[in-house]
């Protein structure tokens, strides 16, 4: 049998597979795409799955909690971001304080981490105070959602500020080019939560996105009754859509929600809390539904007994509640859940969840992750 | 012969390989800032030569991450600056 190419022996072949090799063998790195590091292999500790989920525990949480704050106080809302150095995750985390002193009343503070367990406060921490003297916003700083503008290239936030005594709550927007310096954007606050006239009454902000060339979009709780301060009612998931954050008249709120409260018992009365990410074409989102309102100071009501649940969509509109939810992922007693941030980093999904730790007694944030099942 | 050696060579480095200035910006950040991000140094390796191929002048980047000094605030700034974020 004859051919047309030069038959090699096996010994030449070897040659040349060596030839080959030390070819490329000096100081180059052949690419095939971004690393695609398993987070296992940059902890201390390893993750273990939780049964019956696609979800994996950090064997070491929390991750943060007050031990790791230099500041005193109990540890309020948070805002996580992703970005990739040389291809791989870099953390960051914005996070509320209330100091035990109650002055000032909160403080908001930026933390960074590159392997998502160990955080390096800012040594200029606080980035912002509380202010006083009967501000808007005077008493509470929650719902906190930060995002990079790539466009602006800036640090938006939003927040749920809140002044007890006018029992009143309002959306702020800050604007930063370094995440840790912030201003006010001009029009702050932008609009009152349960007074839009029109269209449903607000509760707070629950995730932020900004992707380069896009508008921003996002998702408010919400309510179809007036004032949130009502234990009947219900804050569901609003999905809204503006150009400009600055902008009261552009935020284009759906008149509808797009994840409703109950039949569920798991989130009757609603969300307190969501992230949502797109992986592979498909949307995730990862939220806080309660059971509850529990009487708070004054007129105020707290959403109570709360888990981590999931729904997912192809469009970011229409949502189905994934059937194994709420997620057994709670780290001492169910329903102590407050809070929940996703980020997507190669084939998994990072998630954050503040919750109550009994050792700690205390609340602190737990790391996970999120595979995918293969479609 | 020779001309399908030289095809054999030459596709056995037909790809993106990471550049000197990666070999810089590796070490900096992998044994002078020993982020536990990089699991080993061919993982910075890899992702510098991803960033390269999608178009990130490493150069600017590697003056930027050597003036952080390994402030970590400061390096994420960096990514903004002249990252891959900023080179799509």
């Amino acid at each position: 049998m004859s051919s047309a190419f030069p038959v090699l022996s096996k010994r030449v072949v070897a040659s040349l597979g060596a030839l080959v090799t030390s070819a490329c063998a000096q100081d180059v790195f052949i690419s095939s795409g971004p690393p695609d590091v398993n987070p296992a292999d940059v902890t201390d500790c390893g993750f273990t799955l939780v049964e019956g989920t696609q979800v994996s525990r950090y064997d070491c949480n929390p991750v943060f909690s007050k031990e790791d704050i230099t500041a005193e106080g109990a540890l309020g809302g948070t805002s996580f971001h992703v970005e990739e150095v040389m291809g791989v995750p870099f953390f960051q985390m914005w996070y509320t304080l209330y100091p035990a002193s109650g002055n000032p009343a909160y403080t908001l503070n930026y933390a960074v981490s590159s392997d998502g367990v160990t955080w390096e406060d800012h040594p200029s921490n606080p980035t912002r105070l509380a202010p006083h003297d009967g501000v808007w916003d005077q008493d509470n700083m929650d719902g906190v959602r930060i995002v990079w503008d790539p466009d602006a290239s800036q640090y938006d936030l939003i927040y749920q500020g809140v002044n007890i005594a006018s029992g009143k709550s309002k959306l702020g927007v800050y604007t930063s080019p370094d995440g840790m310096v912030w201003t006010p954007s001009t029009n702050s606050p932008v609009m009152d939560f349960g007074a839009q006239l029109g269209g449903p009454n607000l509760c707070w902000p629950l995730a932020l996105d900004k992707p380069a060339g896009t508008q921003f979009n996002g998702y408010l709780g919400a309510g179809p009754t007036p004032g949130i301060a009502l234990s009947s009612n219900k804050c569901e998931i609003y999905r809204f859509v503006t150009p400009d954050l600055n902008a009261p008249g552009k935020y284009k709120i759906d008149p509808t929600p797009v994840v409703k409260a109950g039949p569920e018992a798991y989130d009757k009365q609603g969300m307190v809390d969501a992230a949502v990410v797109q992986f592979k074409g498909k949307f995730y989102m990862f939220y806080v539904g309660f059971r509850k309102w529990t009487q708070s100071t004054g007129n105020w009501i707290l959403a109570t007994d709360a888990n981590v649940s999931l729904a997912t969509s192809v469009d970011g509109v229409h949502w189905t509640k994934d059937p194994s939810n709420p997620l057994p992922i709670y780290a001492s007693e169910s329903g102590k859940i407050s809070a929940v941030a996703a980020q997507v980093v190669g084939d998994r999904i990072h998630l954050w969840v503040t919750d109550y730790y009994k050792d700690l007694d205390d609340q602190a944030i737990g790391y996970f992750l999120y595979e995918p099942p293969a479609e | 012969m020779r001309l399908c050696l030289s095809l054999l060579l030459l596709a056995g480095c037909a790809q993106q390989v990471a550049s000197t200035s990666c070999d810089f910006t590796c070490n900096e950040l992998v044994t002078t800032c020993a982020y536990p991000a990089f699991p080993t140094r061919d993982t910075c390796l890899q992702g510098c030569a991803y960033w390269e191929e999608s178009g990130v002048n490493v150069d600017s980047y590697l003056a930027c991450v050597q003036d952080a000094a390994c402030n970590t605030f400061q390096i994420l700034e960096c990514e903004h600056e002249f990252g891959v974020s900023s080179a799509q």
